[in-house]
């Protein structure tokens, strides 16, 4: 009977100290470096395939017998890459969510160009063959016209040709709107024309619509082929995910690989124990089964050791955790500076490249006025000055002075969303600005819904329900802030769903020793994950740009200061209700 | 799984032979034309390519086992369904797009005519599930396939997880990909073989690149590399009326205005046995469709004889294959 428990002792603990003494190995011996630069790779020819797919795109324009074969060929190698990186990345449970949202940006960006060139192909196409065909319709119908007598409409086609070749060389939307209303009033002739006539004329007209509608669209495409948005939307997430692999590197050699070797440890000793122990127990001795009962105990204990060490492990969790929302905090930050800074830059650029050219004319010109005298040349004079002409005249053609207002207010608004950036970071984790006195949570609601008056939607209806509530104590400006915050977002939410009958009610009551604000929206709502993360610094469902995520997470904060709690319910596509809680009672600071 | 197998692969269809007798061919080859000649050295595993070509024939895929993929893509008739406007389903179903041959599919960059499918694997789900075509759904098919007296068999000599989703389809796509025709009167004229085509089919092929029908039909395949919108110069769906859901092609994958009425470009190399063509399957002729290029995506004029001369040289554009004899 004991050799039948000895056995089963045995293969007990062998099973279970095989199972932790591999988990424990494994866990030291992979290393998400293999991950790492498999996906590093990945996204080094993905930005590499980005920029050759241009490339030939933009050199087919030059080749009239070339196919678009070269260009579909791309196709495999692109969706096999973002195959790679959408499983090892995104649908892994490992990988930090900024990194997860970078990758999704720089696949967004990928896939972007994909469209692009689809674009380019079937635009380029039609571009193609009426850019060859259309200066012989215009021919054959001015012929017709001519053997026709017509000499009035041959001079008119004759002149509309040329606006057409113009705008050709020159497409601004001006003149394609002008082109298209003078090409409709054609065409709506056309049928009265005889059909010796009505044919090249209906081809003239087509072929002319076909180019003025369709001639800025293709450079449009054609600039956005040269663009660098997935190049940098790549090298963005190269940054941040090499960061913070070395970051977890270092972090792997120091903390936790002691503790993993710690767990190692203990697993053997607890398996050579098991084993050790069947084995006396094999030996049917009496004074060993006392030993074995302290030997249970011991291994009890040796388990509860693990447990403590396991939650030791939990501890570093949290830090790996604090580590990544750093990261993401970091990253949001950068990229919401580093995208105004980017026009800062480019107009700058501008800005200095125009004023060097000015510059060299200005100091032509002044060193030219003390020569005069000594120089006498009136030949020499004139050739300065025709010089000087034309360089100003290649300034003028530059537009830069044209230019020089949008080129302010572009830097303007840069400037501004850094410092809306800098405020709401400031906002975040200032603190004094908690002066708190007795106020009436009625009247904030007002002034509140005031100042957030213009973000509300016309046809929404606002609905009050504040019933008597006594005074609150708190921070007049912190609590405003949260009503405004929260008016906001649920203006967002209604204009967001496309509401034609938007409502926000806001309601407050007394309930025991608390006061209940509730502000309800029939907006667009949110799913649970949206719901669950809200709250997160740096998080936000806006456009770049257009929020930094700190919003709902200074509300918690104040709420949290005042003593209070924020609850929120949303049913994506129905609303959202917000609701605080706030004690009666002040709160000692 | 794709997996790549152990067996020994086959190059199909090298055609050595063909090679040698180019060099007495006396014409110089022509390089530098839009459209390429197909050089069919697939590599595939043998065993796949049985299992996916039986798979392919085989009525098991529909429902109610009437259908198999061959039904609409004859192999004997071009690859397509044998002068139906559009295929007939199970229980009688009429398809809402014209069948499109199945050769030289894997030369497309997308299937489906609105291109809504990126490769053959994904393609070969569309047909087997549309309730209009083969209404089968999976986990009956599979059954079907578990309890056939050879399936289980085939498949797991192929496949460590034996008979799965993934797998019929990647077999279909396998068969479908050896699929390439060679060998075509065009290919060989390209190659050098001045008298591969007639002088009328020469000719037709210099109209074809001149009036700008290669702009979109270029390349291997003769078009099935991009989308073009259908009735650039002139609009195609008012004068033929009726407009169907299916009409509104690409759109209907993207949601783009921009993409309304916008195709696939088709290829041009089988067309020679495919009538009818277009998406609804209207033209019944070649001359027909080309008529109807000129008038809605060219917007030209052209005499009738020339655009007899672009017929003959597209139909000097199909190729041969083993499973068209």
């Amino acid at each position: 009977m004991k050799r039948f428990l000895a056995i089963f002792l045995l293969i007990v603990f062998l099973i279970t100290g095989g199972v932790l003494i591999s988990r424990e190995i494994s866990n030291l011996l992979v290393d998400s470096s293999d991950q790492y630069y498999a996906n590093v790779g990945a996204i080094e020819s993905l930005k590499l395939l980005d920029a050759r797919w241009s490339l030939i795109a933009v050199s087919t324009l030059n080749n009239p017998d070339s196919s678009f074969d070269k260009l579909a060929d791309f196709l495999p190698a692109v969706r096999k890459l973002r195959n790679t990186l959408e499983v090892s990345s995104l649908q892994s449970s490992a990988t930090p969510d900024v990194i997860k949202y970078q990758v999704r940006r720089f696949l967004l960006q990928i896939e972007a160009k994909e469209d692009l060139i689809e674009q380019f192909k079937s635009s380029f196409a039609i571009i193609r063959n009426s850019l060859e065909y259309f200066p012989l319709a215009s021919h054959a119908l001015m012929t017709k016209m001519r053997e026709q007598g017509d000499a009035a409409a041959t001079k008119e086609i004759s002149e509309q040709y040329e606006r057409i070749t113009a705008f050709l060389q020159k497409p601004t939307e001006g003149a394609k709107v002008r082109l298209l209303i003078e090409l409709n009033r054609m065409n709506e002739k056309v049928m009265s024309y005889p059909q010796e006539i009505s044919i090249p004329l209906g081809n003239f007209v087509s072929h002319a619509r076909v180019l003025v509608e369709r001639k800025i669209q293709l450079n449009d495409i054609l600039e956005s082929l040269t663009n660098r948005r997935a190049i940098d939307a790549g090298d963005e997430l190269l940054a941040t995910y090499g960061a913070l692999h070395a970051k977890q590197r270092e972090y792997k050699n120091s903390e936790a690989a002691k503790g993993v070797y710690i767990n190692l440890g203990l697993a053997v000793a607890v398996t050579l124990f098991g084993v050790y122990s069947s084995l006396l127990l094999w030996r049917k001795d009496r004074d060993f089964e006392k030993k074995l009962a302290s030997g249970i105990e011991e291994k009890t204990e040796h388990l509860e050791d693990q447990k403590a060490e396991s939650s030791q492990l939990l501890v570093s969790d949290n830090i790996d955790r604090n580590l990544e929302d750093m990261g993401r905090m970091a990253a949001t930050v950068a990229h919401e500076i580093n995208t105004p800074l980017g026009y800062l830059d480019g107009n700058l650029q501008v800005l200095h490249n125009g004023m060097k050219k000015v510059n060299s004319l200005f100091e032509g010109f002044s060193s030219l006025q003390q020569d005069i005298n000594p120089m006498h040349d009136a030949n020499a004079i004139k050739l300065r000055l025709e010089n000087y002409e034309s360089q100003l005249q290649n300034i003028q053609d530059e537009a830069m002075f044209d230019e020089l207002p949008s080129i302010a207010e572009d830097m303007q608004e840069g400037i501004e969303q850094i410092k809306h950036v800098v405020n709401d970071l400031k906002e975040f984790t200032r603190k004094d600005r908690s002066d708190k006195d007795w106020m009436d949570l009625k009247q904030s609601i007002q002034s509140a819904l005031k100042m957030a008056g213009a973000e509300i939607p016309e046809s929404t209806t606002v609905k009050l329900s504040l019933s008597e509530i006594p005074k609150v104590y708190g921070a007049p400006a912190e609590i405003n802030q949260v009503l405004i915050n929260l008016i906001v977002n649920a203006s967002h939410a209604i204009s967001d769903a496309g509401r034609i009958h938007g409502m926000i009610k806001i309601e407050t009551r007394c309930e025991k020793e608390n006061i209940i604000l509730s502000i309800l929206d029939n907006g667009a709502g949110m799913d649970a994950a949206t719901r669950e993360k809200i709250f997160d610094p740096y998080y936000t469902t806006k456009e770049v740009g257009k929020g930094t995520g700190l919003g709902l997470a200074v509300v918690r904060r104040i709420i949290k200061d005042h003593g209070g709690r924020i609850h929120v319910k949303s049913i994506q596509g129905k609303g959202t209700n917000f609701i605080i809680v706030l004690p009666v009672k002040p709160i000692s600071d | 799984m794709l997996r790549r197998t152990r067996k020994g692969r086959l190059i199909l269809c090298l055609p050595i032979v063909l090679m040698a007798s180019m060099a007495l061919y006396a014409g110089e080859p022509l390089l530098n034309e839009p459209i390429k000649p197909i050089d069919a050295v697939v590599e595939a595993d043998v065993e796949k390519v049985a299992l996916g070509r039986k798979l392919f024939l085989d009525p098991i895929l529909s429902k109610d086992s009437t259908l198999s993929c061959a039904s609409c893509h004859d192999l004997k008739a071009g690859g397509a369904d044998r002068g139906k406007r559009v295929s007939t389903g199970i229980k009688n179903l009429a398809g809402s797009v014209n069948s499109p041959t199945v050769y030289n599919a894997v030369l497309q960059f997308r299937q489906f005519w609105d291109g809504r499918a990126e490769t053959l694997q994904d393609q070969a789900d569309g047909p087997i599930t549309n309730p209009v075509e083969m209404g089968s759904r999976w986990p009956d098919l599979l059954a079907r396939l578990y309890a056939h007296p050879e399936y289980p068999d085939m498949f797991s000599k192929i496949y460590t997880d034996g008979i799965t989703r993934n797998n019929v389809k990647d077999a279909i796509a396998t068969f479908e990909s050896t699929l390439l025709t060679v060998n075509a009167p065009f290919d060989r004229y390209l190659k050098g073989d001045d008298t591969a085509i007639s002088k009328e089919a020469q000719r037709g092929y210099q109209l074809f690149k001149k009036y700008g029908c290669v702009s979109c039909h270029q390349g291997k395949n003769v078009g099935g590399n991009m989308y073009q919108v259908f009735g650039v110069i002139n609009n195609y769906f008012k004068v033929r009326g009726n407009i169907t859901e299916s009409d509104y092609g690409r759109f209907n994958v993207t949601g783009n205005e921009s993409d309304r009425f916008s195709f696939k470009v088709p290829s041009l190399r089988m067309a020679k046995y495919t009538p009818p063509y277009l998406h609804d399957g209207s033209q019944p002729t070649l001359l027909d469709v080309v008529n109807i290029m000129f008038r809605h995506q060219l917007g030209r004029e052209a005499p009738v004889e020339d655009k007899k001369a672009i017929v003959s040289f597209i139909e000097s554009l199909a190729g041969e294959h083993e499973e068209m004899k």
